[in-house]
Formats: C-alpha cells, structure tokens, sequence
C-alpha cells in the first residue's frame, strides 16, 4: 500500500495522462520557486544562528551581521566546558528507552480505537483526550508524590516507566494514522483467521510504519528537549541530561558574559536530534518497502 | 464471540489503563479538588466552593488572556496548518534534494525556546536585518515586540518558523497514500488540484484534525514562547507586554503559580479543560463531515 | 558601636563559648556549639543548651542555585569548611538549576531537601508563615545568635511578619550607574546627587536628531521594560503590603504612590513616545558590546550591583570615565545610610517537613556564619556576601579590582535598606501594577484616572487576598 514512489504530480512515468509539456515546466519552476522562498525564509534566522555561533566576545548579541573572527574555538569551549560524552549518553538512555516505551504500549491502544470496534468506543476516545487538556503545571505535583512514593526520586524511572503506559499525545497521532489505512488488507486477514493481534502485528504495523516513526520521532524529540523532568527527578550530577546541561551552561554564561557561546550550545544541542531525523525520514519516505498487497 | 472481543479490547488498552490508573488519575482528582479549595504548597487545601471561579470571572485581565489566546488560535493554526501541508506535499517525494529542504524545515522546531526567542529578537530589533530589508523596500519597519499591535503576528511568526513537526506528521500521512488511488482519478482526467481535493486531502484528514486539536490545546497550554518574547524573562514579569497585547490564558495562570496559588491555577486549569473539551466535541461531530476514513467508524 | 561576632564557623575557634562585649558596652555574644567534637565548653558557657555530641552521624541535602562550574568549586569551599567544623555532618550538594518547581513539589510530596540556599525573595510568597519554609527564631534565640552578625538588609530579606526564615547569604543592592565621559561632554562635571540635578542632568543629555529619532536618552527609570518601574517607587516611600502581609498599603499609600509615579512619567514626558520606543527596539542586549550603558546611549542609569563587571568585560576601557553613586532620593542628598534599595538577595532556608530540623539548624548556621569561605565565595561568584564578617573580607578584594564596589557595598550595609515586601498575591499584584505603570508612562492613563486605578487595583486584590488567607 505504501508506495516509495507515490506520485503527487504528473510525470514521465505515468502511462495514463501526461500534461502538455509547457504546463509540466510551469508546474516545476513554480514548485521550485515556493519551496526556495520557503526555503529562504527557513534557513536565513538559522544561518545568523550559525554565523552569531561563531563570532567573538565582542560581538555577542550585537546587531553585528558578520563575524569580525571566524571563532571555530567556541565550539572548542563548548565541548571543553559541558561534559557533553556524559550527558549524551544519559539522555540517549532516556530518548531510546522512552521511545521504545512509547512505540510498544501505544500501537496496541490506538489499534483499539481505530480498527476494533466496541461499545463506548468514543467515549473512552474523548476520554484519552481528555487527560491531555490540562496542562501538566497542575498536575506534576501529584505526580512527584506518586513517584516519590514509589522511591524513584533521584532516578530515570520517571522519565522512562511512564512511557510504557501510552500518553494520550501519542496514542491520538497513531489512532489518526491508522485511520488512513484501507480496511480490505486487515478484513482478509482476519477471515484468513487471524487473531486481533495478528491483524496487528502483520498487516498494520508494516502498513503504518511511517506514522509509527513519527510517534517515535516525536517522543524521541520531547525527551531529547525536555528540562522540566530530568531538573526535577536527577539529582546526581553525573546523570544529567543534555536539556539541563544547556540550561546549566547558559547560566554560567550569564555570570561571565559569553553569550557568543550560547547559540554554539543550541547548535551542538540539536545537531544530533537532526542526525536521528535525517535517517528517519529517509527510512519511511524513500526506504519504506512493500509488503502487503495492493498498489 | 462478545466475550473474546471484550477481553482482547481490554488487552489491548491495558497499558493505558493502568497508566492512567496509576500515574493520571490522582493527579487529576487532586486538582479538581483544589479548584474548589484555597491550597498553596506545604498547606492543607481550605474549602472554598466556587470562590476561586468568582474570583477568576472577575479578573479584568481574563478577557484580554482569552482574547489574547483566541487570536493567536484563530490566526495562527491556520497558517502553520497550511505552510506545513504546503510543505509537506512539495517534499513527500523521494526526490534528490527533498531530504535536505526537509531537514532545513525541521531545524527550527527543535530549537529550545529561548534560542529561536534571542534569535528572533535579533532579527526583529530596529536596525536589524529585517527592518534593514525593509527598508531597501521603503517600508518603514515596525516595532514588532513592542508595538501592541505587531506583537502577536510576530510572535505567530515565530511559531510557524517552528512548524517542522507538523510538517513531519503530514509527510507521515502523506507517504501512506495509496498510488491506486490517484490513478483511480487520473483515468477521469483529473488535474493536479483535483487530485489534492479529492485524494490527498480527504486522505490526511484524520492527522489534520489531530493537528487542529493539539494546535489549540497547544495555544491555551504554552506560555514558553510567548513569555520569552513578552520581555518579561529578565524580570520575571508576566505583564504580557507591549501593553498585555502578549498576555495569554497561560501566562495568566503562571501568575498564579509562581504566587504558588495552586487552587486559582487549578481552576483555571479545569475552565482550559471545559473550553478544550467543548472545541474538542464540536470537532469531532463536525467532522463526520470532512473527515474521511477508511473504516466504517461511527 | 561594633558589632562582634563569634560562632562556631567562623574566624578563630575558641573551644567554648566565648563573651565579648565593645567598647560600647552592649553586644553580648555566646557561641553556638563550637567546633571540637567533644564537648569540651569552657565553664562560662551561657545559653546554648544542644550538646554537639548528641548528634549522630548525619548526611543532609542541600539544594542550591549554584550550577557553574566555577561557583560550584567554590560553594564546596564552604559545604567542607562546615563539614571540617561538624565532624557528624555530611552535606551532599546538589546544584539545581531551577527550583521554583522542583522545591514547592518535594515539599508537597513530604520529601524535601534539608536545606535550600536559593533566591526566593518576595517570589516565593512562601515567606509566608508555615507554608514552605520553617521560621528559625526560636533556634536563633536558643543558641544566643545576634543579627549583628548580618548586615541590616539581610535581616529585612528574611523577615515576614517579624518572623526570620533562614539566614541571608547575599544582597543585590542597586544604585546609580554614570558615565561621566558623557556628562562631561554635556557640561556636567559631576554625578547628580539630589532628584533636582538628576532631573536636570536627563534633559541635558537627551540628544534628539533633526528627523526626531532619539539619539541619546539621559535618564529613564529602566528602558521601557519595566524592570524596575515598581521597585523605583520605593524611593517615595510607596509600600504595597502591610507587615503580617494581610493587608493591601496601596490606598494608605496613595500620595506617595501617586508621586512616585508622576516622578516616573516626567522623565519619559521629556521624548515623544512613540520615537522612544523606537530607540528603545533598537538597543543592544544589556549583556553584551552593544549596551546602552557602556556605548553612550544612556549615560545614567539604574541598575543592580552585577552589572558591574559588564562594562569593563565588554566596553574594553570605554567608557573612560565611569561611576556608581547611591540614586538620589526625594528628600534631598544621595546617602547610603539613609536609603538603600535592594531587590534581591540570597538565604538559606529550612523547607518544612524536615527529617532533622536541629541538624539542619546547625548546617544553616555553619554556613550562614562561614565567613572565610564565603567571602571566597563571593569574589568568584560576584554578589555581595551579607554576613559582616565576609563582607569585610570581600570588601577589601572587590574594592581593589574595581573601585566602584565601594558604592555597592555601602549601601549594602545600611541601616536604611529597602527590600520588595512580600505577601501571598505579591506575584500577581506587582505583575498587575507593573502593568499600570507601564500603561500611566505611556500615558494611556491620565492623571486623573491614576488613583481611581490605583484603588480599583487595590480593592480586587484586598478580596483576593481575604480568600487567601481565609479572612
């Protein structure tokens, strides 16, 4: 069903129906020109982002477009002054660990809501929803007395156990992504005798894969960024996080002045979430293979 | 056969279920209770019935928070909603070149907060790149983050710079259309628009609703952005500044937080619930009509 | 009259107590539990009654604001000198970013820290009897402490309602930056010292160009930000809480309020608004070359004792000519003994709920009174140390790097000190009336409707208050 080729526009591929040549280049300079000037209004805010990476003490947070001094030692300094080996480490547990949580608890419940049919159904649905409308502010109080009681203070469990319990976010982008699979695949399935979870396990999950990664990005990018969590459940210095990091060393940026050195933090602090993106995409956009039937 | 059914549903929710049970539910009863109550950290919470509701009625600055944030809703989404479908459609291909105006598009949506907030402060001040741009126009610049009249669209600037994840669940959706589909409606000669209205977007509706909903719990939950910018970071001042035109339904309820008024925050919390939820049924009555799927869903 | 002090922590341990008394005759001072572990009190032992003996071996969390890696090293200075002095007592050190949630739900969840050294004041509201912090004068009073030991403005940073709730650590004080390169272009020779010069010396230096733009602003109580519109109004006297923090001053205040305010807007009356709020988009980042300070563009202005180090990190010797005086208040001459703005501090605090509140107790005493240490501290760290004994050792190394501490440092330590006041809806008033101010310079508010506003504010939240409290 998934198709690496799926065709948006006309092409010389199409047996069917090809436009008239002239159209076909209008079609493709206008694409062009909308995903430039797209592009450019993207890239420009990162590009002084890099190039303010790079400039002096003298120059931070000035008006100053250029840098004086290419200064490639501020990302020296960052590396010197984060123990960035560490905190990459603990936060990769903590992405990796959580998105399995999130990948393995959330596919069986959105199933349920999409492709299982039974009484209150939405109900419950709203309900799901219903946990993400208040914000966590009021929330997390309680929390960190349901976890100080269970002893996992000072600890990731927070941070990871909760993530094999389907959070509401992600069990409501898969449920919509496997409302847009067609149905024959899973109904031949099951009069071939199939069990629910064998429907799921083989004709789904294959069919889903780019929606499952995107719940998996998409959680890999929260525990990536998040401050608030690992700020108020680790303790132990050695077990910090690459967000608190961040926010560490912008705070003692602040008491020495070398804010040049801040958005040199921001890059290396994104870089990696970029490399993880980089190879996803490719996976479920052009590495994505055909099982299943039907094109 | 009913029987089976129920326990394999029951199976298959259960990791929600006891999550909920478990790590959800006493939190969420808590802050019902303390809605009606007056509880600051450390103390025990003190009936007080809907005094903390009355309370918020009265607060002269609710309208404007609402406002505030209903603007930034009504005028925001759609814009993120449509520059990232615009997007996502352009790049779903596996062409040369895709993967890296992909990549440049979601580079901003990872970027902490108080990144892109400098960043854009940069870019905005008078005498900046911006106004130096427009200036070679003719246009005079305005003052963006203090004028009250700039302040949310460059703050929703700013949030649709950020629509990178969006844009990856679209290209998500996107990927999954079947090919059959659209040689189905190229046999009747269909054009490029055609084919968008009547395969792709029916096709994605389902992740668009998702992206309408979290977009406005998103705008009625964040304050993040929006403090960064209002210039109320250094010193800690909710004033949603220039002249509250920045003050949203969030930053509001932070006030009462950082007075540690959980009872005030907690209704204020609920009230974001009850308005959450009214949009959120509304959505999904309404959507038996644009949304398609697949299945024969109720 | 001088003040001695002697505790366990600091200076020359003597092996018991030890009375002193000045010239002056008044000041007595016994000392807390001192440093040996065996109870080795000399026979004149006064009032302390806990026997340094009685406690076993004890580890404490400690949870304080400081992340940096240099300040980390040095607050373990003091963390060690207190663990040196009490043998029994070990403190783990854990340096939190951000405590402002962290803090209030470990104490709701009954799991607190044993100590906290934080920056709490006046934004916690929690200087409110028993909510989150343990109130310590019945243990001060026990062991024979004097609050001597402290600057004045670091008793006043810890009251609430006459109750103390932990021992101040450091002050911010704030005063009147000047470039005096710029007033002298402009023909003043020296820095204003009464409001009528300082008043004088703003229209001086407003340069406005031929096409209106703004290109130099004299004096403005902060750029438009509103950064400390509200703590400016101190200087009339404008109070906004009572004492017990149950009653709202605002009306009972109102003259001075009033007058604090048309203070303010005078300045800002002196530029178009409009073109001033151009100048002030186009300002750099206070931190860095690029600031209004340090490249002329506002050549007096009030700000807090850490900027300090800015202009010479980031102007490289410019300005030349640079000082700091007291900001001149209404009733006459600049003095730092007769008025001292503070706006924040530091404290240690106990959190409620405690495992070991004397072991705690004794923990905060040590390191509140480590003289030595934090004076080490401090001179990496760069805020001004509230106990005495390290100010003077601050004093001597600050002032010899940079002259202008002098001014800081006097005016931290006078009787006069002024500090934000603090009441459970201090968070939102003051974010409200900030708003009102800013709303009044703009002059969207006339002068008409300014006390109607100021009383209307004023009776929202005395019932915002009332449900509070539960009055």
């Amino acid at each position: 069903m998934n198709s690496a080729t799926t065709e948006m526009a006309p092409s010389s591929t199409s047996r069917r129906y090809q436009q008239p040549r002239g159209r076909r280049v209008l079609l493709l300079v206008g694409r062009h020109s909308v995903l430039i000037a797209l592009a450019l209004m993207f890239a420009l805010p990162l590009l002084f982002m890099v190039l303010q990476s790079l400039m002096p003490i003298t120059q931070a947070k000035t008006t100053a477009l250029w840098p004086d001094t290419i200064e490639w030692g501020n990302y020296r300094t960052v590396f010197d002054r984060i123990p960035l080996a560490t905190y990459f480490v603990n936060t990769l547990k903590v992405c990796v660990v959580a998105t399995i949580g999130t990948v393995v608890s959330c596919v069986p419940v959105a199933y349920a809501f999409s492709h299982l049919r039974w009484r209150g159904r939405t109900a419950v649905f709203v309900l799901v929803l219903s946990t993400m409308m208040l914000p966590y502010q009021v929330l997390f109080v309680s929390q960190y007395e349901i976890f100080t009681s269970l002893g996992w203070i000072n600890s990731i469990l927070p941070l990871t156990v909760p993530a094999f319990f389907a959070d509401a976010f992600s069990i409501f982008l898969l449920r919509q992504f496997f409302l847009t699979l067609p149905t024959e695949v899973m109904d031949a399935a099951r009069i071939d005798g199939a069990t629910e979870f064998g429907v799921l396990a083989r004709v789904v999950v294959p069919m889903a894969r780019p929606g499952i990664m995107a719940v998996a990005l998409f959680q890999f990018l929260f525990s990536w960024s998040d401050f608030f969590g690992p700020n108020i459940y680790l303790a132990d210095e050695k077990s910090l996080t690459l967000a608190v990091g961040l926010v560490r060393f912008n705070t003692a940026l602040a008491k020495t002045g070398e804010s040049n050195l801040t958005m040199a933090a921001s890059v290396v602090f994104v870089l990696p979430i970029l490399v993880v993106f980089f190879f996803a995409q490719k996976v479920f956009i052009e590495g994505v293979t055909l099982t299943g039937t039907k094109g | 056969m009913a029987r089976r059914k129920r326990w394999t549903v029951l199976a298959f929710l259960s990791p929600w279920l006891i999550g909920v049970v478990v790590f959800v539910l006493y939190p969420i009863i808590n802050s019902l209770y303390w809605s009606f109550t007056v509880k600051r950290y450390g103390q025990p919470a003190r009936w007080v019935g809907l005094g903390n509701y009355r309370l918020l009625l009265d607060n002269p600055d609710l309208s404007m928070a609402l406002k505030n944030t209903a603007y930034l809703a009504v005028l925001g989404l759609p814009i993120r909603l449509f520059i990232a479908i615009l997007a996502a459609a352009l790049l779903a291909r596996p062409r040369r070149g895709n993967g890296a105006y992909r990549l440049l598009f979601y580079v901003p949506s990872v970027l902490p907060a108080v990144a892109s907030g400098a960043l854009f402060f940069f870019l905005l001040k008078q005498g900046g790149p911006v106004a130096s741009l427009l200036d070679l126009f003719g246009i005079e610049a305005p003052l963006w983050f203090r004028d009250p009249d700039w302040a949310k669209p460059a703050l929703i600037m700013v949030g649709t710079w950020a629509l990178g994840d969006v844009m990856l669940i679209f290209l998500a959706g996107l990927v999954d259309i079947p090919r059959s589909l659209y040689e189905a409606v190229e046999i009747d000669g269909a054009g490029r628009w055609a084919r968008f209205r009547y395969v792709t977007l029916p096709m994605i509706s389902p992740v668009i609703f998702f992206t309408i909903l979290t977009g406005v719990i998103g705008v009625l939950q964040s304050f993040d952005q929006a403090f960064v910018l209002s210039q109320g970071a250094r010193k800690g001042r909710l004033t949603g500044e220039p002249d509250g035109s920045l003050l949203t339904y969030a930053m509001l309820q932070l006030r009462y937080f950082q007075d540690g008024r959980i009872g005030v925050a907690s209704a204020m919390a609920w009230v974001m619930f009850l308005i959450t939820l009214v949009i959120t049924v509304a959505l999904m009555t309404s959507r038996k009509r644009w949304v398609h799927t697949s299945t024969e869903n109720a | 009259m001088s003040i001695v002090v002697v505790a366990g922590c600091s200076g020359n341990d003597s092996s018991g107590s030890a009375e002193t008394s000045d010239a002056g005759g008044s000041t007595v001072v016994s000392a807390a539990p001192v440093s040996e572990p065996a109870d080795t009190r000399a026979p004149d032992a006064t009032t302390d009654t806990t026997a340094k003996a009685e406690f076993e071996p004890t580890t404490l969390t400690l949870w304080a604001g400081v992340t940096d890696p240099e300040g980390t090293v040095a607050f373990q200075g003091i963390v060690d000198r207190c663990e040196t002095d009490n043998p029994w007592l070990t403190i783990d050190f854990v340096g939190k970013d951000d405590m402002s949630t962290a803090l209030p739900a470990a104490i709701e969840a009954g799991n607190p820290p044993d100590l906290v050294q934080a920056d709490f004041s006046g934004q916690l509201a929690g200087i409110d009897a028993g909510g989150l912090i343990e109130p310590i004068d019945d243990l001060f009073a026990r062991d024979g402490l004097d609050w001597g030991a402290f600057v004045p403005g670091g008793k006043e940073l810890v009251d609430f309602n006459g109750q103390h709730f932990g021992l101040p650590f450091s002050l911010d004080s704030a005063a009147l930056f000047y470039n005096q390169d710029a007033l002298t272009a402009a023909g003043i020779d020296a820095p204003p010292a009464t409001f009528e010069e300082l008043f004088a010396a703003a229209e001086k230096l407003l340069a406005v160009n031929a096409d209106g733009t703004i290109e130099r602003v004299g004096f403005v109580p902060d750029v438009g930000d509103g950064s400390y519109a509200l703590f400016l109004t101190r200087l009339f006297g404008a109070t906004m809480f009572s004492d017990d923090g149950a009653t709202i001053t605002i009306t009972d205040n109102l003259d001075q309020w009033v007058a604090a305010l048309q203070w303010q807007k005078q300045f800002f009356d002196l530029m178009d608004g409009d073109e001033f709020s151009r100048w002030a988009d186009g300002l750099g980042s206070y931190d860095s070359a690029d600031n209004f300070f340090i490249n002329g563009q506002l050549p007096l202005y009030f700000e807090g004792s850490y900027f300090i180090t800015w202009p010479d990190r980031f102007g490289e010797g410019k300005p030349e000519n640079w000082g700091v005086v007291p900001m001149p208040g209404p009733d006459g001459v600049a003095d730092a003994d007769e008025l001292s703005l503070i706006p924040s501090g530091n404290f240690f605090m106990i959190p409620t709920g405690v495992d070991n509140l004397d072991a705690s107790w004794e923990a905060l005493k040590c390191m509140a009174l480590a003289g030595d240490e934090i004076a080490a501290f401090q001179q990496v760290y760069g805020n001004i140390p509230a106990n005495v004994a390290a100010l003077d050792i601050f004093e001597a190394a600050a002032v010899a790097q940079i002259p202008e501490y002098q001014t800081f440092i006097d005016l931290a330590r006078s009787p006069a000190a002024v500090l934000p006041d603090s009441a459970v809806v201090a968070g939102a008033l003051r974010d409200e009336v900030s708003s009102l101010i800013l709303d009044y310079r703009r002059g969207d508010l006339s002068d008409d409707d300014l006390r109607g506003a100021l009383e209307d504010l004023q009776a929202r939240y005395q019932e915002e208050l009332d449900l509070e409290l539960g009055n």
